[in-house]
């Protein structure tokens, strides 16, 4: 059995659809996003805060008993078991592991970013992808997460092979994510893939600066400004999509 | 236009327009007149007749429903045989006047004084012969014909003011039965306004949306009213039933019990909703006042826009809609002794309470049991003796039985309650079998006894359990010492026991096994005494519950001189000498908790049947996470979590930490807001600030 690190378990996740939605945060995440709005999911191990250590161990089993008492609610009110984090592809292992034991609604909260077998192989696994596609420029993407896109955009091209039903979100980050430029590129791989049921923008979170200084880190984004783009704005500038949907905090 | 009319009303509510209206001088008919010669039930009469008497009648322009209270509160008359009985045993025998129960609102409706006094006319004439009944009935007619009294000066002030259409009214209601949902909600305002007169409080309005809806549902359908101008009157009355708010008693201001019910099933077992159940709910959203406290029925066939309107509701932050699940609490009713069709028609009193409109004076708040107090003694005395958990947990047992028997045995928070003629008539059939409600006229009289700060006495179990017992990180000395010491020089083991240990509100077997095991103690205590009761002939009940009311204080620190409840110090999960327990059934105060969802399957682990008498889980939300339509999902998702679950009653509460700081330092900025108490919703800036200090304590969702 395998044993991995996850640093939350959120009840009623107000972004992940109708139902109950219950999301397993796990440690660990590739990217070093500037935006970063869970700056305690970045290590893969453990993390020392203010608070307190960040992460607790589980095996697979635990987990799984842990999730599996929301099952029965989310039969009867719909809802998903939300593997996010971090990135919990980062914990490959434990992640198959929890997810065969689960008979549930899952849902894969990813940002693409990992080895072609690893993603392969945890598909047939999850009814739901959620993807993030943040910028399509690999030099800036490279700039503010600090990897490159390249693997991202070949798992989306695999996703369509499989047929798993995704919804695509961008962070709206003013300047940097939500240029026109970006957002048209996005949208056109939006309307290029059929199993994309919808693109979600979300409104950067301001409500993250007092983690980073409870971790004591700084947080690379400064700025305090939400992005402008909406939904007649983007219809004005050609971005014709009917999959679209624009997030706000508490929206 | 007339939005702008109940505005102005509206506003007059909250700028205290009202006040330069009331007299200063308590009407005490003990003081004022010789009282010697009267019987109980004479002097409670003439204590009706006095008030009205001094009642001015005021019609403003812009009222369509009138009735605004010039009286104070008055004082109750007590015979002095009864003073002197008080004096000589030291303690006070005689209870208040009845209150906190439910009037047979729609029958009194539909029959009106005329029909009243009819029934009690036929009475005399039937039980005329015996002396106290005649007296007792006599007095029914006398306090009807206060109220008549009552009307014909609001009658003569409509004629004076050219006010026709009050006028034309009032010669019909509350005289007969009303004619139109116009009339009948202004011949309600007369005859709750009364019982507030007479010295009865905690008054509230029942399944207002099932006696009232005939009225409005003939109106709609012979298109007298539009569906407009019906939820104009609707609102028009709420607003109205808050204009005499600070006259009435309560522990503190706002707790006034001026509940209303709307939605659950029939007394046939279908399901009563109708537009007047969703009106409700769309009107008080849109108020944002703090009475009537709305009450919410919920049953397998509440439709998706109920839970919606529901939940919309919730959003305001008025700490209502409180919401009570008919599948759960209708079986345990009727599993105590209450008639099918009785237990169908249940309604909230004051707080939380399960009470049979017309036919209950059930006394369901008679004290609490500190559970975290009774855990205390045998914890503290197990780790001094060095005994097993198993001990500790059988004492805890044994001084719940004490208590729970100590608080039956002391009478004077049970008998003696004055007579109510009046109340008499406003139940079923009391008067038609010539019977005082107090005295043998209501069906049900049963008891009821809150266990209050469950969850923190089965953490502080929990945690005994397992650093001394299972993991044995600790010395029964050392935890003992801890405890005596109020945690000084223990911070590292107390921290270690707020983050580590199981919680109740975590879905965490190991302490929400403590807390059933806490709750079944208290359910087998009050069976017991119920026997014994029984034995002795008193057909009575005692209902165990698991609110908390003001309890959450006073259970921690000594507030009043007369408290019989035990004041508890430092407890073994950790909470410090004088601080506050949790409200009703929520987590422990100071620890965080996973969230809303797993706090419900831990108290859904509770047994319903045998824990009935109410008392809510409590829920508080940071209104940044829940605002919005996603929000609303999510409070509709916890709501039916909380159905499917099969947990008996929820409130939720959704205000602002940092509103409520800046109400404590600006308290002329936000003297509107409302927040929920205990059982009740208040104005924020009225409440004493250990109550203030509670709201901003508490452990608020994300």
């Amino acid at each position: 059995m395998h044993s991995g690190i996850v640093f939350d378990i959120k009840e009623l996740t107000v972004y992940d659809g109708p139902g109950l939605n219950v999301a397993v945060f796990f440690k660990g995440c590739p990217l070093r996003c500037w935006w970063c709005h869970n700056p305690e999911g970045l290590e893969l191990g453990y993390t020392k805060s203010q608070n307190g250590i960040i992460g607790t161990e589980y095996t697979s089993k635990d987990l799984v008993h842990v999730l599996e008492q929301y099952v029965p609610i989310q039969r009867r009110l719909g809802g998903s078991l939300i593997f996010s984090g971090g990135e919990p592809l980062m914990q490959h292992a434990f992640l198959v592991d929890t997810l065969t034991r689960l008979r549930s609604n899952i849902v894969l909260d990813t940002c693409g970013y990992a080895d072609e077998e690893v993603f392969h192989s945890i598909l047939p696994l999850v009814n739901l992808v959620y993807f993030d596609l943040k910028l399509l420029d690999d030099v800036a993407h490279i700039y503010y997460t600090s990897k490159s896109n390249q693997p991202i955009l070949k798992n989306i091209m695999w996703l369509e092979k499989c047929g798993v039903p995704v919804i695509i979100r961008t962070p709206l980050i003013p300047k940097i994510t939500d240029t026109l430029p970006n957002l048209r590129e996005i949208a056109r791989i939006v309307g290029s893939l059929p199993n994309v049921t919808r693109w979600e923008l979300m409104h950067y979170n301001p409500f993250t600066r007092s983690k980073y200084e409870a971790l004591n880190m700084i947080c690379p984004y400064q700025e305090t400004t939400q992005s402008e783009i909406d939904i007649p704005y983007l219809e004005m500038n050609g971005i014709l999509c009917d999959k679209v949907e624009v997030l706000r905090i508490g929206g | 236009m007339e939005d702008k009319r109940l505005e102005r009303l509206k506003e007059k509510v909250l700028t205290g327009h009202y006040k330069q209206y009331r007299a200063t001088s308590i009407s005490n008919i003990q003081a004022e007149n010789d009282c010697e010669s009267l019987t109980w039930d004479e002097m409670v009469a003439t204590l009706l007749r006095t008030m009205v008497n001094r009642e001015n009648a005021v019609i403003e322009d812009d009222e369509r429903i009138v009735f605004t209270r010039t009286t104070p509160h008055p004082i109750n008359p007590v015979p002095k045989a009864f003073v002197e009985q008080e004096n000589k045993m030291k303690k006070p025998l005689i209870g208040n006047r009845v209150h906190n129960i439910c009037a047979d609102w729609g029958m009194i409706l539909q029959q009106g004084l005329s029909g009243r006094e009819k029934a009690t006319l036929e009475a005399l004439e039937k039980y005329g012969q015996a002396r106290d009944k005649k007296i007792f009935l006599d007095c029914v007619l006398d306090s009807l014909d206060s109220i008549r009294s009552l009307v014909g000066k609001y009658r003569a002030c409509a004629k004076e003011k050219n006010r026709m259409d009050i006028y034309s009214m009032l010669s019909h209601v509350p005289e007969s039965q009303p004619r139109s949902f116009h009339e009948a909600l202004q011949s309600l305002r007369f005859f709750q306004a009364v019982l507030w007169m007479c010295g009865h409080n905690h008054v509230g309005f029942g399944r207002f949306d099932q006696y009232m809806w005939p009225y409005l549902q003939r109106d709609l359908e012979h298109h007298i009213l539009s569906a407009d101008t019906a939820y104009e009157l609707l609102r028009e009355f709420l607003i109205a039933i808050n204009r005499d708010t600070d006259v009435y008693p309560g522990i503190q201001q706002g707790d006034n019990g001026q509940t209303l019910i709307v939605g659950g099933v029939t007394s046939s077992g279908e399901s009563a909703d109708n537009l007047l159940t969703r009106l409700v709910l769309q009107a008080a959203c849109e108020l944002a006042l703090p009475d009537p406290k709305i009450n919410l029925r919920i049953h397998s066939d509440t439709s998706d826009d109920i839970m919606q309107l529901a939940g919309k509701l919730v959003q305001r932050g008025l700490g209502f809609p409180q919401v009570s699940n008919d599948d759960v609490v209708i079986p345990a009713l009727i599993a105590h002794g209450y008639a099918p069709q009785d237990a169908r028609n249940y309604v909230v009193a004051a707080c939380w309470e399960f009470i049979i409109p017309g036919k209950g004076i059930d006394v369901p708040n008679i004290n609490a049991l500190s559970f975290p107090a009774e855990a205390d003694n045998a914890i503290r005395d197990g780790l001094a003796k060095n005994l097993t958990f198993g001990d500790i947990l059988q004492n805890t047992r044994r001084n719940i039985e004490k208590r729970v028997s100590q608080y039956i045995n002391n009478k004077s928070q049970l008998s003696y309650w004055p007579p109510s003629p009046l109340y008499s008539a406003y139940m079923t059939d009391c008067v038609e079998k010539g019977l005082d409600v107090n005295n043998g006229g209501a069906i049900y009289q049963n008891y009821g006894i809150h266990g209050a700060g469950s969850a923190h006495a089965a953490d502080a179990l929990c945690a005994i359990r397992e650093n001394v017992y299972r993991k044995k990180v600790v010395s029964p000395w050392e935890y003992l010492s801890a405890l005596q010491n109020n945690w000084e020089g223990a911070e590292e083991l107390r921290g270690k026991i707020i983050r580590d240990c199981p919680h109740v509100g975590n879905n965490d077997d190991l302490a929400d096994e403590l807390l059933v095991i806490l709750f079944s103690f208290f359910a087998d205590a009050c069976e017991k005494v119920t026997k014994k009761a029984q034995k002795s002939g008193r057909p009575v009940v005692v209902r165990p519950g698991s609110g908390s009311a003001m309890f959450y204080l006073w259970l921690t620190r000594k507030l009043r001189d007369n408290q019989i409840e035990p004041v508890v110090e430092a407890t073994a999960e950790g909470r410090k000498t004088g601080d506050p327990i949790s409200a009703n059934l929520s987590p422990s105060m100071g620890i965080k908790t996973k969230g809303p969802i797993s706090c419900l399957l831990s108290f859904s682990k509770i047994d319903y049947r045998r824990i009935y008498n109410g008392g809510p889980i409590t829920l508080d939300l940071m209104p940044q996470t829940f605002q919005g339509k996603k929000g609303l999902a999510q409070i509709v998702n916890i709501i039916k979590t909380f159905y499917v679950t099969g947990c008996q009653q929820l409130q939720i509460n959704m205000v602002s930490v940092d509103d409520l700081r800046e109400a404590q330092k600006n308290p002329k900025r936000y003297s509107n807001l409302v927040v929920r108490v205990w059982g009740w919703s208040a104005y924020f800036c009225e409440l004493d600030e250990l109550f203030q200090e509670h709201l901003i304590r508490r452990q608020y969702y994300q």
